[in-house]
């Protein structure tokens, strides 16, 4: 019996997902965001999601990683979010050596990482890190990446009033 | 007074040993082949048994196995220690030695110790018990200082111990152990490494700024035989291994660009500024001391790594001057800002110049159609440090997105950030 290449991934990835993984409880959403694995959000008002987020889980230790850092923390501020909690990191090109220290060093819950991956093989040792250390790895991309690694995957958009709405386009 | 000896048998830098004692007792004083240790002030801080077990395990850190001997004056711990003996009254008559210089070699009394010995008199309880009288005139007058000193010894005085000013380790290679890989090469560092921290904690502080020098063989053709390299140390470390990890980061980066040309001879490490440790106990039920030490050692390396900029907490600060109000540093307080109107969660560092077209917004290659445009928010002052004066307009775009853009006195707009 032969299979294609992409039933086959999906057939592992069934058999590797676990219908018992822990979430956060997330605003506008039904499904939380995964613990130990990667969440990745695309669209207009990505950052305002996630720092909703932050707000609501306000004992959740973070790092906010940014190759060239634009977050604002004013921004943060004025929604309520303790930026003490927060450790704030330029990256650069070394965004993929930051983020396997910041897993292993097994401080953060959260590790939100502002960056359009498209190397499958980066995701999945993403993943596995974040596995390991049973956090959970937010990717803020301007494209949906195609790596099979990413647990769930989050449209956002604003609607009238500066609402935030949340559409689900995949889960794993 | 009670005193603690460390006897070693091999010639051995006492230094650092004394220094990491430094922990337990600010009394210490050393000799050529001895450390020791005052401690009867401290009998509230820890007991006698548990600084024994400590001391055994920091001299197998250091890779030594002194003998130890514990008195009520330094000459009688000397010597319970040298003959392993618990009690001053079965102490031979060669601890005369010790009673009479505790601090230097001496051979004076050799000659009294061996007329003693053909006497019969072998030990010291038994020579304290000869008449005073006869001493002077049989053995000369050393045997009269020598029974004072033994009869005074808890009023020896004590030579100071001054530590040297920086801790500087040095590990030699021998011929058939030089080595030209990273591996092997931290494995054998780790070894000064621990003895300088070890040093260190005795000294009540961390270290903030380090010096790692590696000489190689001298072949005439290598131009750098000897490399150093200095490493601040954003965030001070108190322990081996956060810096044993930063130490890594850094060697593997460096000989990547520039390897290894020959093996190596000597590996040193100093440390060359520190700063007081705040050192708190460790708290059973918790683990903040290590996650506070691990916090440290990430931050150290990924600043070592980025640059000291790249990686901070932030804290919102009370100015008007939107890019001005938040500042980067260590351990913020939580401040609630000034009541602004919304302001984005995206701040461009160099704000974008942008032209209008009709309905369209322009900044660069990319293009808005814009919805609509609320505003203006007039944001101004600061006379005393960089005068400005600007217009805030927030545009939302037909797509969704919702820009934060000002106008500046000359009419010239701006993208400032962005509502993500």
């Amino acid at each position: 019996m032969t299979r294609t290449f992409s039933e086959l991934k999906h057939l592992i990835g069934t058999l590797e997902s676990s219908p018992l993984r822990e979430t956060w409880p997330c605003p506008d959403t039904d499904t939380g965001l995964p613990k130990g694995a990667i969440t990745e959000i695309c669209g207009a008002g990505k950052t305002e999601f996630i720092v909703q987020f932050l707000r609501e889980h306000s004992d959740l230790s973070v790092a906010w990683v940014e190759p060239d850092l634009s977050i604002y923390p004013t921004g943060l501020l004025q929604r309520k979010v303790q930026l003490n909690r927060i450790l704030f990191i330029e990256a650069e090109n070394e965004f993929p050596w930051v983020v396997q220290q910041l897993f292993k060093s097994n401080l953060f819950e959260i590790v939100i990482l502002f960056s359009t991956l498209s190397d499958p093989k980066m995701l999945r040792r993403f993943q596995l890190s974040a596995e390991k250390a049973h956090a959970s790895l937010i990717l803020l991309s301007e494209v949906f990446s195609k790596g099979w690694p990413v647990a769930l995957q989050l449209k956002s958009s604003r609607k009238e009033g500066g609402r935030i709405h949340v559409d689900l386009i995949r889960k794993r | 007074m009670r005193v603690v000896v460390l006897l070693y048998s091999n010639p051995t830098p006492l230094s650092p040993i004394a220094e990491a004692c430094h922990q337990w007792t600010p009394q210490i004083s050393i000799s050529h082949e001895a450390v020791f240790l005052e401690i009867g002030k401290c009998h509230r801080l820890y007991r006698e048994e548990s600084l024994l077990l400590r001391l055994q395990v920091l001299n197998k850190r250091f890779g030594f196995k002194p003998k130890i001997g514990v008195a009520n004056d330094p000459p009688t711990a000397l010597a319970m220690a040298r003959f392993q003996v618990s009690q001053r009254k079965v102490l031979p008559i060669e601890a005369a030695l010790d009673y009479f210089s505790p601090w230097k070699p001496t051979d004076v009394l050799n000659t009294m110790i061996a007329s003693l010995k053909k006497l019969g008199i072998l030990k010291l309880e038994d020579f304290l018990s000869l008449p005073a009288k006869t001493l002077s005139s049989r053995f000369g007058k050393e045997a009269i200082e020598t029974t004072r000193r033994i009869q005074e010894a808890d009023q020896t005085l004590w030579p100071p111990f001054v530590p040297k000013e920086t801790i500087l380790e040095k590990m030699e290679m021998e011929p058939e152990e030089r080595l030209t890989r990273l591996e092997p090469l931290l494995f054998l560092t780790k070894t000064i490494i621990d003895r300088a921290m070890i040093r260190l904690k005795g000294r009540d502080k961390k270290a903030s700024l380090i010096q790692f020098t590696l000489e190689q063989e001298a072949y005439s053709k290598i131009k750098e035989p000897v490399r150093s390299y200095s490493i601040p140390l954003s965030v001070p470390q108190g322990r081996a291994a956060g810096l044993l990890t930063i130490l890594k980061d850094r060697l593997e980066f460096e000989w990547i660009k520039n390897p290894l040309a020959a093996p190596l001879v000597s590996i040193t490490f100093q440390i060359l500024e520190a700063v007081p440790a705040q050192e708190t106990e460790r708290d059973f039920f918790h683990q903040k001391e290590e996650e506070k030490e691990a916090w440290g050692c990430l931050v150290s390396r990924l600043s070592e790594k980025l640059g000291k900029e790249k990686v901070f907490i932030a804290s919102g600060i009370e100015r008007y001057l939107p890019e001005k109000n938040w500042i980067k540093q260590e351990n913020p307080s939580f401040k609630q800002p000034l009541p602004f109107p919304s302001r984005p969660l995206r701040l461009f560092k160099s704000p974008l110049a942008i032209t209008f077209s009709g309905k369209n917004l322009y900044a660069g290659q990319k293009r808005w159609e814009i919805e609509a445009i609320e505003g203006p928010e007039r944001l101004s002052g600061e006379w005393w440090l960089e005068s400005f004066e600007r217009d805030y307009f927030k545009v939302t775009s037909r797509s969704g997105e919702a820009l934060w853009i000002y106008k500046t006195a000359g009419s010239q707009y701006y993208l400032h950030g962005i509502f993500d």
